[in-house]
């Protein structure tokens, strides 16, 4: 696509995922089209197994396609060879995982920079003044040199946030981000996403299945069985 | 190389603690073993080698022997000969002097003396000894032995008519310093000689069979007549000796030998010592390879989330794979230098405790021969080529797997 004036985020065409295992075909996605505005605060909804984390992590570019065509921040992703596809990850996306994933021998603010460390080779002032002042942003300057493992599970889940924003992605894609919180918790967090999304314009797509937070969305899609029920 | 690749690694180190000490003293201990036995063979061989060559001469020169030439056989056919050596010249260096004043100006040279070599006899009562006559010049006399160290009795002041003999023949001819003897020459002369000094240069064959001389005394004894049967020396680099006694041979148009190619048993055995701690280091070093390797495989296995989180937030699989080949290079780096360390003290310790009454030490132990930077840099090495397999299968580690099943 050319017209990069009205060009979508993301755009997903006819895309399809099969696993083979043991001679046994499992076809997880069928056909799935897809777009997601720059700056969108969208919930991601389908029952266990239909095919909502292979999606994400296909939008991640952990996982390549069977076919169809991806295009994410005006690249196509499909048949990007791995070395480029590594450094897109690391400048366009953000990752939020249910189970936070932070690592254990870094501290909190180790842990949000690591994704600039990687991006810029090593550490630089600028990126550790942003990381700071996300940290301070998800409450947690005064942790800022806690080791992750010293963290409560929402101060961690909260770090990974600022992990996630550290490289100023266009799309953060959250995988059941409060699967492991409280109520309050959780509530506070998609808060927290959802107003970042919007002063930073960040697009966030967060997989779920807690209706509450589908209601603090944009926008809800739904997933059923490897397909967009509505968009 | 990036800078965020040695951070990680090294927090890793850091951070699996006991894991890390442990295989950090397993490489100091490999290198503890390489050390000890390189300053052990080395200092073995600068042992034995200083104890032949400290009382050597480290190249000779002497006159060619003279060989009567063949012509060939007629019609390309061959001849069966019996060479005749010539016994109508005595084989001596006249006119030795200005080739003396010639080579004491060469650097390589680090003493020189001219010399008269022959046999005798000494006689005193009944007892008649067999003795290998050395004349030298009084000024050069510890040019070659030095006399200084090794003199038993008496003085090293070598006059007209003087002797130095080994304690072995003073006892065995009964003599002391003071006392006189007589000596017969194979020529056929004889003198009365005063013992001046009585000598142990810890060779029992040195001890009994030599006796040294005033030059000019045993040029007359042997009927030399001013001329010398050989020129030695003793040279800066012992181990360029041969390429030296190439050069002279070629210069002087004279013989020349040099130490290495006389002691070639020295030389096997040597070579036989430096081959069995060769085959230590190795395995030293393979000991160090194959700990290096497993450790860093367990915390490949150990670490798969880890690394799947990296790899999503864009890490690439070239950085996975330096950052455990750091992890290698680091535990080599650290424990053979830890190594090294604890090999020079032990090799130390090893002196102070074996030090014996006369201030020599009971194992030739030499802590300045541990081939230190060596052991460093090889099992840097090891540990660095031993870290890439595991490198390897982590930068393999499929990220969605590993994030979902950590």
């Amino acid at each position: 696509m050319t017209n990069g004036a009205t060009e979508s985020l993301v755009t997903v065409r006819d895309l399809v995922k099969t696993y083979h295992s043991d001679e046994i075909e499992t076809r997880v996605l069928k056909g799935l089209d897809l777009e997601l505005e720059g700056g969108g605060f969208v919930a991601l909804m389908g029952p266990s197994g239909s095919g909502k984390s292979t999606l994400l992590t296909i939008l991640g570019t952990l996982l390549r396609p069977t076919s169809g065509s991806l295009r994410i921040a005006g690249e196509e992703i499909v048949d990007m060879p791995e070395k480029n596809l590594t450094a897109f990850r690391n400048r366009t996306l953000g990752f939020v995982f249910q189970f936070h994933h932070l690592l254990p021998d870094f501290t909190a603010l180790e842990n949000v920079l690591f994704p600039a460390w990687v991006a810029k080779g090593g550490e630089t002032r600028a990126a550790r003044a942003h990381a700071e002042e996300l940290l301070a942003r998800v409450g947690l300057s005064d942790r800022a040199r806690y080791l992750s493992t010293r963290l409560s599970g929402g101060q961690k889940q909260r770090v990974a946030m600022a992990r996630a924003l550290v490289n100023r992605p266009q799309l953060v894609l959250a995988d059941e981000p409060t699967g492991n919180l409280d109520r309050d918790a959780s509530m506070r967090l998609i808060d927290l996403m959802r107003e970042v999304s919007h002063e930073e314009h960040t697009c966030f797509l967060i997989s779920t299945h807690d209706a509450d937070i589908a209601a603090r969305c944009d926008r809800t899609i739904h997933i059923v069985d490897g397909r967009i029920a509505n968009v | 190389m990036r800078r965020f690749e040695i951070r990680v690694a090294l927090r890793y180190l850091r951070s699996s603690g006991l894991q890390t000490l442990l295989i950090l003293a397993g490489v100091a201990i490999g290198i503890v073993a390489y050390t000890f036995m390189a300053a052990l063979i080395n200092g073995l061989a600068v042992r034995l080698t200083d104890d032949v060559i400290g009382s050597i001469a480290h190249v000779i020169l002497e006159p060619r022997e003279r060989l009567p030439q063949l012509l060939d056989a007629p019609d390309g056919g061959s001849a069966l000969v019996a060479i005749q050596r010539s016994n109508e010249k005595r084989a001596k260096i006249e006119g030795w002097r200005p080739l003396v004043e010639r080579l004491e100006r060469l650097p390589e040279i680090t003493a020189i003396s001219p010399q008269v070599i022959g046999n005798g006899f000494f006689q005193r009562g009944e007892k008649v000894l067999p003795v290998g006559i050395t004349g030298v010049e009084p000024a050069r006399l510890s040019a070659i032995i030095d006399f200084e160290d090794g003199l038993v009795r008496g003085n090293v002041r070598l006059g007209s008519g003087d002797v130095l003999i080994g304690i072995r023949l003073a006892e065995k001819l009964g003599v002391t310093t003071g006392q006189r003897a007589r000596l017969r020459s194979e020529r056929g002369r004889e003198r009365t000689l005063t013992v001046r000094g009585i000598f142990d240069i810890g060779s029992a064959n040195a001890n009994e069979r030599l006796a040294f001389l005033d030059l000019r005394t045993a040029q007359t004894l042997l009927e030399l007549d001013g001329a010398v049967t050989q020129i030695a020396m003793k040279v800066s680099d012992i181990y360029a000796a041969p390429r030296l006694a190439e050069r002279l041979a070629g210069d002087t148009g004279l013989e020349a030998k040099d130490w290495i190619a006389e002691n070639e048993r020295l030389k096997g055995a040597l070579r036989a010592q430096g081959t069995t701690g060769d085959l230590i280091k190795v395995f030293s070093l393979l000991t160090i390879l194959i700990g290096v390797a497993s450790v860093l495989l367990l915390a490949a296995v150990r670490r798969r989330g880890e690394i799947g989180i990296m790899r999503s937030m864009g890490v690439s699989q070239g950085s996975i794979r330096r950052i455990f080949q750091l992890q290698g290079f680091f535990i080599g780096l650290f424990g053979s230098s830890l190594g090294a360390l604890g090999g020079w003290l032990f090799c130390r310790l090893l002196l102070e405790l074996t030090v014996q009454p006369d201030g020599s030490t009971a194992l030739p132990v030499d802590p300045a021969l541990g081939e230190y930077s060596t052991a460093i840099a090889l099992a840097t090495a090891c540990a660095t080529f031993a870290a890439i397999l595991p490198a390897r299968a982590a930068a393999r580690i499929d990220p969605v797997e590993a994030i979902h099943h950590d």
